[in-house]
């Protein structure tokens, strides 16, 4: 039997690792993207939503913590390891490499979005600096008051320094520069403390601590006083907007597509993370109830605090202009204007952003550690060496996407073939895997094991044939969408990435980052692959 | 907010609500395994340098 170099981590207690895989998945999806959606489609986007929970989502998260257990039985943590350990194939460690090199990619530009968080918590508890900023840019002319006297949102103005997006390499002469090396030192800190003592800490703390924010801020939302310009705009109507359900939208296969990459997104599926978390979950413990847990906590997060809060909030004050913005336009955008208007906006602009960056440093700890995980029992190093060399991979890969921030072009072409299409495609390899290399009777008999509830046995033949069969599809209507469709009214999103001409050299520099990212991964994984290769064969003559 | 619209937003919460304090009951209900006993040899040992 193979047995990984891996010692013998394992998380404190049962609910730590609820917490941290819970905190892994809860992050600014659910707080910035599933409002939006929900209020895009209505009501109606529940049923596909559920459908994709209950087929791919709750299946896949005890395929992902099954075989991450077993594998960290014998001793691998990191997905290279745990693909060359359940699928006996050459390839197998390379596939596994996507899985690690993946969230890395995403941490680059991530942990800018958790700096910004961070930042915009800090200006609203620092004092009057967003109404210092209003005040500056009114007196220099830059914002006007309109026909009702109400002074435009100054959201999009603090978004652009503190992002960097009106030209190149703007953030480091800013402060902006400054939160985003506090929250990498934050993360690394963390990380180099280990499993225990690093993850499990941070997310006992930070997940409580996030519900009492969310709840403080819907509190606030639920007990609102319609805006005297719109006495039509009120709560009731706000949740309206979100929940009246639209029968013709189910469709749309645009909702369905959306439905399920949202289920992807939100529950951190397929891309390695729950792989090498539930690694370090001992043998004997339970695993399918503590992956249901783990996502009953992220849907209460989303589906209840998240859902009744933003929208009601921003339709108030900002009107049915509001709909259709989703993740960072309404976040960053659209919501510093909402607190503006809102009685005890201050407080609830600090909670609310906090609460943001609670969610991406419980999410960015998880994208960190399948790649330490990977050097530690890959290349043998040890914590600091592991630290060290993934914070400067890391670091340069931050500070370059952070320097070309220009239309932030950089950010969204490498999150939109990293951390949309690489998604479904490592979700549909991570299935097949488990389905038909792995063995779905073996798979479930390992989710059994020590297990506190019963899986129903239908599990199996969802795992096998429907899971990746759902997961085809929904990737081909993605790639038609954004393809063939889209190019008919003009050029759509997958053509315009290719144009390298212009401003499109950004295009080119982001796709010629990712394949750089690959490379270093696919080295990291060949040089693994020999030292196991050579220990397991050590082993076998030792044993003759 | 129509009626539909009251049965979709009440149906999620409860349902999410629901599952996730049947979840919690579950787990602090459980009685403690035996095997979950730390030991020595279990304390991270990763976590230090030699």
């Amino acid at each position: 039997m193979t047995t990984g170099p891996g010692g013998k981590e394992h998380w404190g207690s049962r609910i730590g690792v609820i917490l941290a895989v819970m905190g892994s998945a809860v992050g600014l999806g659910n707080f910035l993207r599933f409002p939006g959606l929900l209020a895009k489609y209505e009501g109606a986007f529940m049923i596909p939503y559920i459908i994709a929970l209950l087929i791919l989502g709750l299946p896949l998260a005890w395929c992902e913590w099954s075989m991450g257990r077993y594998a960290g039985s014998q001793g691998f943590n990191s997905p290279p390891g745990i693909f060359r350990l359940v699928w006996k194939n050459r390839i197998a460690p390379y596939i596994g490499a996507l899985s690690a090199m993946v969230p890395i990619v995403i941490y680059c530009y991530y942990i800018h979005v958790e700096a910004w968080c961070l930042q915009f918590a800090w200006m609203y508890l620092s004092g009057d600096y967003i109404t210092q900023t209003q005040q500056q840019l009114q007196a220099s002319g830059v914002i006007t008051p309109d026909a009702a006297g109400q002074l435009p949102s100054i959201g999009p103005v603090v978004m652009e320094s503190v992002s960097g997006m009106s030209a190149d390499g703007s953030i480091f002469t800013s402060s902006a520069v400054l939160f985003l090396l506090l929250a990498f030192m934050i993360n690394f800190s963390l990380i180099y403390r280990g499993v225990v003592k690093g993850i499990e800490w941070c997310n006992r703390i930070a997940m409580p601590a996030l519900v009492v924010c969310a709840l403080i801020v819907l509190a606030r939302v639920m007990t609102l006083s319609p805006p005297e310009y719109a006495p039509e705009q009120t709560v009731m109507a706000g949740l309206g907007q979100m929940w009246n359900p639209d029968w013709k939208a189910l469709t749309n296969a645009e909702m369905w597509v959306d439905a399920t990459g949202q289920v992807f997104f939100t529950l951190s599926l397929g891309f390695g993370l729950i792989l090498t978390y539930a690694s370090y979950v001992r043998r004997n413990e339970d695993i399918a109830l503590s992956a249901t847990t783990a996502i009953a906590g992220n849907e209460f997060c989303e589906v209840v605090l998240a859902a009744l809060a933003i929208v009601p909030a921003a339709f108030m004050f900002l009107g049915p202009a509001i709909i259709g913005k989703v993740g960072l336009g309404l976040g960053f955008f659209a919501l510093p204007s909402v607190f503006q208007e809102m009685p005890m906006g201050r407080l609830i602009g600090f909670l609310f952003f906090f609460l943001l960056f609670l969610a991406a440093i419980t999410s960015s700890l998880s994208m960190l550690q399948p790649a330490i995980a990977l050097l530690e029992e890959g290349l043998g190093l040890k914590r600091k060496a592991s630290v060290t060399l993934l914070g400067f991979i890391s670091l340069t890969g931050a500070l370059l996407v952070g320097y070309f921030s220009k239309g932030l072009q950089v950010i969204d072409v490498i999150d939109f073939w990293v951390g949309n299409f690489m998604l479904f495609v490592l979700a549909t390899i991570m299935v097949i895997v488990y389905a038909w290399a792995f063995g779905v009777d073996k798979g479930y008999s390992e989710i059994m094991h020590g297990s506190s509830i019963r899986v129903p046995q239908i599990v199996k033949p969802i795992i096998k044939y429907v899971a990746p069969g759902y997961l085809l599809i929904v990737m081909c209507c993605w790639l038609y969408q954004n393809g063939i469709a889209a190019d008919e009214g003009g050029v759509g999103r997958i053509r315009q990435i290719f144009i390298f001409e212009g401003d499109g050299w950004r295009n080119s520099a982001s796709l010629g980052f990712i394949a750089f990212m690959g490379m270093v991964f696919m080295v990291l994984t060949a040089i693994s692959v020999r030292r196991w290769d050579r220990r397991e064969q050590l082993s076998r003559e030792a044993s003759r | 907010m129509n009626i539909f619209g009251w049965i979709m937003m009440i149906g999620s919460i409860t349902a999410t609500t629901t599952l996730l304090i049947w979840c919690l009951w579950m787990i602090f209900n459980e009685p403690q395994r035996a095997e979950h006993i730390h030991s020595q040899l279990d304390i991270e040992p990763n976590d230090r340098e030699p």
